[in-house]
């Protein structure tokens, strides 16, 4: 329409200006996308953790610190289960497999999970995807370790290489399990889980390491060897908690209130889905209020284009009389007006389409590399269209008000030229 | 069709708001198509106040305005928006040009709103611009250096002529000029009228000229004093 | 520094976490007004357990103490009896009820003579079993549960599906369930 390109010639015409506005809204419009695109990967990134296990089965205390520290290493366990328990549950005529968990010590930062070979056989995550190797195969043996991807990748490790595992979690701890060191046997491949931050052990050699050692800490003068300590009953006293695959689904609620009324231990059985969408309702709170305040910021953007808008029309009356007076209509000076903000709005949104792609491309590998989350380049969602949408209106809205302005002067000025 | 009488006025009254004393009381006034007419009145005598009368931004208190026959005040206000580009071209004192429009953008302005004066543009098969050009040329704007210049860096009689473009463009029965040479000197003023006219003769326009300077009355056939006309005394305005 | 930051993730998310534990303490809670729905679909079965405070279905909370009670609870097991009053099962899933089980509290003797009776939150629990024919077309389910049973308010249903577990809070006005 004719009026819209004259809106965009005086656009131009005050360019610096409007470029500022323009900044203003994209950076606020690649804010709000970029938090909702964190928003909705971060549970999507969640949510393809764990796929196929039925339960998760550790001592009594909430179903989020449950799942959060078994699953996805946030967090440590309150209390222990005993291997008896577990040896129980296991054995359950309607368990088909487990997978016990051992967590606790740590490599150069890296969470290190005793397990068993159960964990590559049984592990599911995405929808139902196996763990795979990258190079080399499960751990055979006691002083055997099987890297995930990027715990190999960061710590520049390959096959064959030997570490040492810190006791505890801490990233600067002092004290080392120096005596018994790890031969590196498997390095997986990417999961984009914390699986690929997780140095895997067997159960039996979380034992060895622990040979001699009471309550965190190693007795004075009894050293044992690695080799003396294979020759020593390595069968784990404890765990930290296990994953259970039912044979069938059916039974699921029943075996969760059996373990769950468990006599011999307080334990606690969760279902990963469950757990996991109550965790969501948790973060939804935090992440209405992250986005209200991003809404807000585009808000302030719009106020800004709002004020200059405001501010400009009266050095403006003499164009709207020149206008008025080779034909243009009230109705024409409200278009001109409004079709202003109107236009900001929409380049500003496509701007900040711009910003928020070109920033997801520079960010990726960096989210990647440091929070596990990776960042999918891929069109708006439909629910970004309608953020977009919302702040394309916003803004037509808001250009209604100096559009409104300007077509009552112009009805009161006519074309008598004031200034 | 019996030629009407360009503009027509009957009784006219107007004040610009109730309570207010009245500005204009004339009890007559007609112009016929093609004159060239000479609005003389100093300034605060109700000139622009009966320019706007004229076309149909104000509508009178009291009375008639017939423009082309056509009375203004039966006009609901879009149909006057719509009378009024279609049949008027101004041309004011000073910064006439939209800052943010090419030399030819603005010349062709009008046209973007009145579909009438867009069809008499273009009839010879010209473009919008082509035949901003031509008017442009007879206005002795021929220059290509200048037409692309921004409007804001031409000089105040260059910009006049853009105006005077404007108006002209889709040739409008009837001009009215507002002081549009009170910004230039004497020379300048002499040529720009004479342009004036000559392309009022060739669209057969009628022009309205007012303006308080009375070296430029002698050029127009028919001089009308405002004082003279208006019944109200001079000091109200 | 991977750590610090993963750190101040792990201590945001475990502090909203033991906010929360302490708010969610008892997964089984007896509360009022509200019942749990365990519904578990594989293959053709489908099995849903329904387990509620009586006070939601029959408005009080100890043995019947007149005609009139014994009533309430007779009428409220003759109608948990029929799930196809229950449960909106979509038609062309072809399902049909295969297994019923309702188990009314204050079915047993107190253990001894003047056991606190009312201290004792009693729960309706009842069991269904379900084959369906075109178990694929079972996407939702109706639960009319609170029509016949207006004391329950709100409804926590779990449920388990080949799209995997969730949870979901149903009340009259939100009374379909996705599986």
């Amino acid at each position: 329409m004719a009026i819209l390109s004259l809106a965009f010639k005086s656009l131009l015409n005050r360019r610096f200006t409007a470029s500022l506005i323009l900044l203003s809204i994209a950076l606020s419009v690649s804010l709000l996308l970029g938090v909702e695109r964190l928003r909705v990967e971060s549970r999507n990134s969640f949510a393809n953790t764990i796929s196929g296990t039925d339960l998760v089965v550790g001592a009594r205390s909430g179903a989020i610190n449950l799942l959060l520290y078994s699953v996805f290493r946030i967090g440590d366990a309150t209390n222990n289960i005993s291997w008896s328990s577990y040896r129980s549950i296991a054995d359950h005529p309607k368990v088909a497999w487990t997978i016990p968990l051992s967590l606790g010590d740590s490599h150069m930062g890296f969470r290190v999970l005793g397990t068993n070979r159960d964990y590559f056989l049984h592990y599911r995550y995405s929808s139902k995807r196996r763990l795979s190797f990258h190079a080399g195969g499960p751990f055979e043996q006691v002083y055997q370790t099987v890297l995930g991807y990027e715990a190999a990748k960061a710590l520049n490790y390959r096959i064959g290489q030997r570490i040492v595992i810190a006791h505890g979690t801490g990233k600067t701890s002092f004290t080392l399990h120096e005596d018994k060191p790890f031969e590196v046997v498997g390095i997986l491949n990417p999961t984009g889980t914390p699986v690929d931050r997780t140095v895997h052990v067997p159960l039996e050699g979380i034992e060895a390491i622990h040979q001699g050692w009471i309550a965190g800490r190693q007795l004075a003068g009894l050293q044992i060897s690695a080799e003396q300590a294979l020759e020593r009953d390595l069968t784990p006293k404890a765990l930290t908690a296990f994953l259970v695959g039912l044979k069938s689904k059916l039974a699921t609620f029943q075996v969760q209130r059996e373990i769950n009324d468990y006599r011999k231990e307080p334990l606690l059985a969760i279902l990963p889905g469950v757990a996991l969408q109550q965790l969501w309702d948790l973060m939804s709170v935090a992440e209405n209020a992250l986005l209200v305040v991003t809404a807000l910021v585009v808000t302030i953007g719009l106020v800004g284009m709002l004020t200059v808008m405001l501010a400009g029309l009266n050095e403006r009356r003499r164009e709207m009389a020149i206008l008025r007076s080779v034909g243009a209509r009230p109705r024409h000076i409200l278009l001109l007006v409004t079709g202003e903000s109107l236009l900001l709005s929409l380049v500003g949104i496509a701007i900040g389409l711009l910003l928020l792609y070109g920033g997801l491309l520079v960010a990726q590998p960096y989210v990647e590399s440091h929070f596990g989350l990776y960042l999918p380049i891929t069109l708006p969602a439909p629910r970004e269209w309608f953020m977009l949408g919302l702040v394309g209106t916003s803004g037509l809205l808001i250009g209604l008000i100096p559009g409104y302005r300007a077509y009552r002067y112009s009805l009161a000025d006519g074309m008598n030229i004031r200034i | 069709m019996p030629q009407t009488a360009a503009i027509q006025l009957s009784n006219l009254r107007f004040r610009w708001r109730q309570g207010l004393p009245e500005v204009l009381n004339i009890s007559e006034l007609e112009v016929a198509r093609g004159e060239r007419v000479f609005i003389r009145g100093a300034s605060g005598s109700g000139k622009s106040t009966l320019l706007a009368l004229l076309a149909g931004v104000n509508l009178p208190t009291n009375g008639e305005v017939n423009i082309l026959g056509q009375a203004i005040s039966q006009l609901n206000g879009s149909r006057r928006d719509h009378f009024r580009s279609d049949h008027i071209g101004f041309i004011f004192q000073l910064f006439n040009l939209i800052p943010y429009l090419s030399v030819l953008e603005n010349v062709a302005l009008p046209c973007r709103f009145s579909r009438s004066r867009r069809l008499n543009a273009t009839r010879s098969g010209n473009t919008l611009h082509d035949e901003a050009r031509r008017l442009l040329e007879h206005l002795g704007m021929a220059d290509d250096d200048l037409i692309h210049r921004p409007v804001t860096e031409l000089s105040v009689g260059q910009q006049q002529r853009v105006a005077t473009a404007r108006a002209l463009i889709g040739a409008p029965e009837i001009i009215i000029a507002d002081e549009p040479t009170s910004a230039l000197d004497s020379d300048m003023r002499q040529l720009f009228i004479r342009l004036l006219f000559q392309e009022c003769e060739r669209t057969g326009s009628t022009l309205l000229f007012a303006s308080h300077d009375k070296q430029l009355e002698s050029l127009f056939e028919r001089h009308i004093t405002l004082e003279k006309i208006n019944r109200i005394g001079q000091e109200l305005g | 520094m991977t750590r610090t930051k993963r750190g101040f993730i792990v201590l945001s998310i475990s502090l909203a976490a033991g906010i929360y534990q302490t708010v969610n303490a008892e997964q089984d809670a007896h509360i009022h007004g509200e019942a749990h729905l365990l519904i578990a679909l594989e293959g053709s079965s489908l099995q849903i357990e329904f387990l509620s405070p009586a006070m939601n279905i029959v408005g009080f909370e100890h043995r019947p103490q007149n005609e009139t009670q014994a009533q309430s609870i007779e009428s409220a097991v003759a109608t948990l009896n029929q799930p196809n009053l229950l449960f909106k099962l979509p038609s062309t899933a072809q399902c049909n009820p295969v297994v019923v089980e309702v188990e009314p509290p204050f079915n047993h003797e107190p253990e001894h003579a003047g056991a606190e009776e009312s201290d004792e939150h009693s729960e309706f629990t009842s069991r269904y079993q379900f084959q369906c024919q075109e178990a694929a077309r079972l996407e939702r389910i109706g639960i009319e549960i609170f029509r016949h049973f207006s004391g329950t308010q709100a409804i926590e249903a779990q449920s388990i599906s080949s799209s995997g577990q969730r949870s979901q809070e149903l009340t009259a006005e939100r009374n379909t369930l996705d599986l």
